[in-house]
């Protein structure tokens, strides 16, 4: 397994010049007991003001990652830091209490004897008597805006909220004392479709304009690149690949990482002197190439990077052909053997059978 | 999947590492549950193995045991036909007047099995022996299985039913295929109690003159004070007690049915009774009249006719009183103990938490004469001050009732998403403050029922208050004793009235409380 960190800075020797990291992660190592380890000395840095999405597979250990970070559970091994102090691995662990962050949970878990107002306000004050002075009204007023919460909601229960309006009362909640990060895991699974997009746009204006520092799990790659700045895609207990979503998802260090973040043809070749050669034929390579001409390799071609052309010469036939509506996707075989998956335009695609020639026009990368 | 199963191994492990503090809290609970267990195990290890032998192996201790055991079976079985088909009605169909339903089927736990065993015995000249014993207690303790019931069906999701149903099974199969196995826990946990109880029962079956294990034990120490012979017959008790407590955990099995869905409950799809209406709503009536209605018609009447109606006012005022103020003392400390028992058994799974919860329920399977013995042996020993005095009645009444709050809290506490403690520990509370601003609040309905059921077990207990209550101090039960043991109905009335009296709002309390989905 790859444990390629990307673009993160290698870890152990961070420049004095650097920004002290919001959430720094070093080594983090743990089984459950009877297990397998989930976590196989995982590094990561989340720079503060960054929203950073953790993503990967059921059972990829993100949900260990976070708990560790919280404070709920202490790792076999390995050190966390919270804007530069160290909470676990050296020493007793700092208690969750003890770590300023803000936790959203899955399900919202909103503490049922409480109102809205009585939510958000719960971590301001020491003594839940203070909880109604007009110093927290105006905070819970306030973070009701920032989650796009109706003023008047203050008073409701938590049963009498939706499922999307339960998950911003539990962030307007995290919010409110103020923490050094904010910790969401799967914050919108729960959740159906539509409260889900509203729910998720409404966290990241949220986010966005606290600055607020957050680390995202999810296993919904779509969630990961709209929502985060940078991207963590965790593969077998490590991190396989930490950048931008645009960096992620065009130049992916493996196939499981390419794979991770959306539908990708991967095509087996080798180097060539004029760049990629591949049963499309002869291609044009993003950068230079790692390794030397002749030697095999595997070009990363996005569905949505292929073009098809109708043609009765064309070396290439249509399996399949499903309409999407704002897209179209084809599965087309080529004459070679390769099975190569197309989105394009509905207007005018090919249907099932038709003879199509194949091009990829913009230059293609290759996994190292 | 493999996400949810990690989280679930993740939920198993201590979060800090080190000994947690509740867990040496419960610890020191579950030790002192089982004291008088440790105090006739020694006793009896001390006692000759042939005096031991000779007391035990006779003919009488085999017909104490045969009695004990048809009486539970017999009881069990009633209870959990009762119980369940009450539930059902009440819970899952279109039943009439399904809250005052409801409120009667609890009801009973307001009326003592041995006012009941009055009411009958005095009523009907043949309610003795077997038949009478079996009757008596089932009305009486019928409820124990009702509630847990009620509350696990109230509690199911709809949507296996409607699915079961959808794949063609008649309403009678998706009951015994579907819903019967998910109740499996409540059923169970139910018919252990009253099993417990049963094993224990010393008033009722002392009234209605059928002997078993418990009532001999007394009987024993009554004629004789003598340490062997009471300790024997007590030392089988306890192996009733384990044999029982160890059934019930191999029938649980290793399946985890409760399904904790935080969403809005849905409003359940009721079965239309059609043409049962009457008879169910019939039958339910008479059960409740044969539970509640005879039984306080029964201590009014005597109240009305009896000779010494003219009762003193200030004496029944000052043992209700005392009776009020031991009832709570006890629902208190009660409480408090099974915080972190419950707690433990529900967060941190595993050999110790299911340890420590059963070691806390032998209290609850050995007589009130038993356990207060031990007591005084153990009080005489270390704390000689505290021989009679209110605060080892208290102990006593919290080892035996023990469970009754551990039973409540864990059924709240399973409710309650362990991801609503930990946001309340990102959000800056220690343990303490995340019990005293979440747990307690959001519990606080489970906290009611325990503690309302410690105090109707407190406030109608018998054998234990005899031989440890404070000198002069009286309760409504030991009066109501001394004077229908006495066969003096009319003046044992006004002390049972009053004892419904002040059992009711426990009783409404364990009613409104008991599985509630808090919020």
């Amino acid at each position: 397994m790859s444990t390629t960190t990307g673009s993160a800075p290698p870890q152990g020797t961070t420049p004095a010049t650097a920004a002290t990291p919001a959430i720094e992660v070093r080594g983090l190592t743990h089984r459950y007991p009877g297990g397998e380890p989930v976590l196989r000395g995982l590094d990561l840095r989340v720079e503060p003001g960054h929203v950073t999405a953790v993503l990967g597979p059921s059972g990829c250990g993100k949900t260990t990652l976070l708990r560790a970070v919280a404070g709920f559970l202490v790792p076999d091994a390995g050190a966390v830091s919270i804007g530069g102090r160290v909470v676990s691995g050296v020493g007793r662990p700092v208690p969750p209490r003890a770590r300023r962050i803000g936790y959203v949970a899955q399900e919202g878990a909103l503490f049922p004897h409480r109102d809205v107002a009585g939510n958000i306000a719960f971590g301001l004050a020491a003594s839940g008597m203070q909880s109604r002075s007009r110093q927290h009204a105006t905070r819970v007023d306030e973070l009701l805006a920032l989650v796009g919460l109706d003023p008047a909601m203050r008073d409701r229960m938590p049963h009498q909220l939706s499922g999307g309006q339960q998950q911003r009362v539990a962030l307007a909640r995290a919010l409110a004392p103020r923490p050094s990060v904010i910790l969401l895991d799967e914050p919108f699974s729960a959740l159906d479709t539509d409260s889900r997009r509203e729910t998720s746009a409404a966290t990241a204006a949220a986010l966005r304009a606290g600055g607020v520092t957050a680390l995202l799990i999810t296993h919904d790659p779509a969630e990961a690149m709209t929502l985060a700045d940078s991207v963590a895609v965790l593969q077998g207990g490590v991190v396989a690949q930490h950048g931008t979503p645009e960096e992620v998802y065009a130049r992916p260090v493996s196939a499981g990482v390419a794979t991770t973040l959306g539908a990708a043809n991967l095509l087996h070749g080798h180097v060539v002197a004029a760049g990629f050669e591949c049963a499309l034929g002869s291609l044009a390579v993003a950068g230079i190439p790692g390794s030397p001409a002749g030697s095999p390799t595997t070009g990363v071609v996005r569905p949505e990077g292929v073009a098809v052309r109708v043609d009765p010469a064309g070396r290439a036939v249509v399996v399949s052909s499903t309409f999407h509506g704002h897209d179209h996707v084809l599965v087309v075989r080529l004459d070679a053997g390769e099975v190569i998956t197309v989105r394009g335009p509905s207007v005018g695609a090919p249907r099932a059978g038709d003879r199509v020639c194949v091009d990829v026009p913009q230059p293609v990368h290759l996994l190292r | 999947m493999v996400t949810t199963t990690v989280a679930r191994r993740a939920a198993r492990r201590p979060r800090v590492g080190g000994p947690s503090v509740v867990g040496v809290l419960a610890t020191v609970v579950a030790l002192f549950a089982v004291v008088p267990l440790v105090v006739i195990a020694v006793d009896t290890l001390r006692t000759p193995w042939a005096q031991t032998s000779a007391l035990v192996f006779r003919p009488r201790t085999a017909e104490l045991l045969a009695n004990t055991a048809r009486l539970v079976g017999g009881s069990v079985t009633l209870c959990i036909v009762l119980g369940v088909g009450a539930a059902w009605l009440v819970t899952r169909t279109d039943l009439p007047l399904r809250r005052l339903v409801h409120v009667a089927m609890v009801a009973p736990l307001a009326v003592p099995a041995f006012v009941n065993a009055y009411a009958w015995s005095s009523l009907v000249p043949g309610a003795d022996g077997y038949s009478g014993a079996l009757v008596v207690v089932t009305l009486s303790y019928f409820p124990l299985v009702y509630v847990p019931v009620a509350a696990a069906l109230r509690g199911l999701d709809q949507a296996q039913a409607q699915a079961a149903a959808s794949l063609g099974l008649t309403p009678a199969a998706v009951f015994r295929r579907v819903t019967l196995p998910q109740l499996r826990p409540a059923i169970l946990g139910g018919s252990l109690l009253v099993a417990l109880h049963l094993v224990a029962e010393f008033g009722a079956l002392a009234l209605v003159r059928f002997p078993t294990l418990s009532t001999a034990v007394y009987d024993q120490f009554r004629s004789s004070f003598s340490g062997p012979a009471s300790n024997a017959v007590a030392s089988v008790l306890v192996l009733v007690c384990l044999l029982l407590l160890m059934g019930e955990l191999g029938l649980q099995g290793r399946a985890v049915y409760a399904s904790v869905g935080g969403g809005a409950a849905r409003p359940p799809a009721r079965t239309p009774l059609g043409g049962w209406t009457a008879p169910a709503a019939l039958g339910l009536a008479l059960l409740a009249v044969l539970a509640v209605a005879l039984p306080v018609g029964s201590v009014v009447r005597w109240w009305l006719d009896g000779s010494s109606a003219t009762a003193e006012v200030p004496a029944l005022l000052a043992t209700t009183v005392s009776t009020l103020g031991l009832g709570l003392a006890a629902a208190a400390a009660v409480t408090v103990l099974a915080l972190p028992v419950a707690w433990l058994s529900v967060r941190r799974r595993g050999l110790l938490a299911t340890l420590v919860e059963r070691t806390t329920y032998l209290g609850t399977g050995l007589p009130g004469i038993v356990v207060a013995l031990a007591l005084v042996t153990v009080g005489l020993r270390v704390v000689p001050v505290l021989y009679q005095s209110a605060f080892m009645l208290v102990v006593a009444y919290a080892v035996l009732f023990l469970p009754r709050a551990v039973v409540s809290l864990r059924t709240g506490l399973l409710q309650l998403p362990r991801g609503v403690e930990e946001a309340a520990a990102t959000l800056g509370l220690g343990p303490v403050a995340v019990l005293a601003r979440v747990i307690v609040p959001v519990l606080a309905p489970a906290l009611g029922a325990g503690a309302a059921l410690v105090f109707l077990g407190a406030g109608t207990e018998l054998t234990a208050t005899l031989l440890l209550s404070p000198l002069g101090t009286r309760t409504l039960a030991t009066q109501f004793w001394s004077h229908s043991s006495a066969v003096e109905y009319g003046a044992a009335a006004p002390y049972a009235a009053l004892l419904i009296l002040v059992s009711a709002p426990a009783a409404w309390l364990v009613s409104r409380g008991e599985g509630k989905v808090p919020g």
